[in-house]
């Protein structure tokens, strides 16, 4: 799981039936010095996340299985809000 | 599976429902002769790791399937032992 | 999942049996402010985009997880035509602005 900003929301009206209901959210990676690392990508929102929260996603398959239909294309999911970060 | 040093814990109260009772920890991943080997990330520590550990991680779904007995995981990176010794040929790393 | 744009359409004749009746799009790799990263992919077109509209697209396993794509040979879907993308509060795309 990688540490990320969301920054910003995508609305896709048309899109595979599996992801109807979902929340598009775009997120920046983040090093854990909270510096941006490589380019923002789309997730689907799995906890109420929103503009401006620190969260952690997964990428890969995994993210589809955070829908309840597990067969769905999603390969990035926020999986947590974040407190705090201790280094 | 790769080797990882733990540089930092997170705490998150509002977290995905398979990811309860988890500890989140920071790893760094390393070579084996312990350069740093990409970016750090977060992943479940199944073993009771602590700040500065050199750990053992794996990092795919089906392995946490088969660890966490999930039929669907919603993790992928999970941190499987305490790395003792490690020997390369020309010596030991670490 | 990654944003783009549809540029193009590619047509193979001849290719592996299960990729029959798909429809290949090429697609240009967008950043969030929409402007190119200089990269493309060719993905499989699950929701009937068209030419020029910006796309959300998923890549690796997950891209075989749409009826289309399903136990088919294929890397990238694209899953949902974009409407809008808002950052930091600011809209930086709407499909209908004209």
């Amino acid at each position: 799981m990688h540490i990320a900003r969301v920054i910003g929301t995508v609305v896709a009206t048309r899109k595979v039936e599996q992801l109807e209901g979902s929340k598009l959210m775009v997120v920046q990676a983040l090093s854990p010095e909270g510096e941006p690392t490589g380019r923002p990508l789309v997730a689907i929102d799995t906890v109420g996340a929103g503009p401006g929260d620190i969260v952690y996603y997964v990428r890969g398959r995994e993210a589809a299985h955070t829908l309840e239909d597990k067969f769905n294309p999603a390969d990035a999911a926020i999986m947590g809000i974040v407190d705090k970060v201790d280094l | 599976m790769y080797i990882a040093k733990v540089i930092g814990d997170v705490v998150s109260s509002v977290k995905y429902e398979t990811l309860h009772s988890h500890k989140l920890l920071i790893i760094q991943p390393l070579d084996p002769d312990g350069t740093h080997a990409g970016e750090p990330l977060m992943a479940i520590d199944m073993v009771d790791a602590g700040k500065g550990d050199i750990v053992l991680i794996v990092d795919q779904g089906t392995a946490a399937r088969q660890v966490l007995s999930q039929e669907f995981p919603t993790i992928r990176t999970l941190i499987l032992g305490i790395v003792d010794r490690i020997d390369v040929s020309g010596g030991t790393a670490g | 999942m990654i944003v783009g744009e549809v540029v193009g359409t590619i047509v193979a004749t001849r290719k592996e049996e299960t990729l029959s009746g798909l429809k290949f799009q090429i697609v240009k790799i967008i950043n969030m402010d929409l402007k190119p990263t200089g990269q493309f992919l060719i993905a499989i077109d699950a929701v009937g985009a068209g030419d020029g509209e910006t796309v959300l697209c998923a890549q690796g396993s997950s891209a075989r997880l749409t009826e289309k794509t399903k136990d088919r040979p294929v890397d990238a879907v694209i899953m949902g035509i974009v409407d809008t993308i808002e950052i930091q509060g600011k809209l930086v795309y709407e499909k209908y602005a004209g």
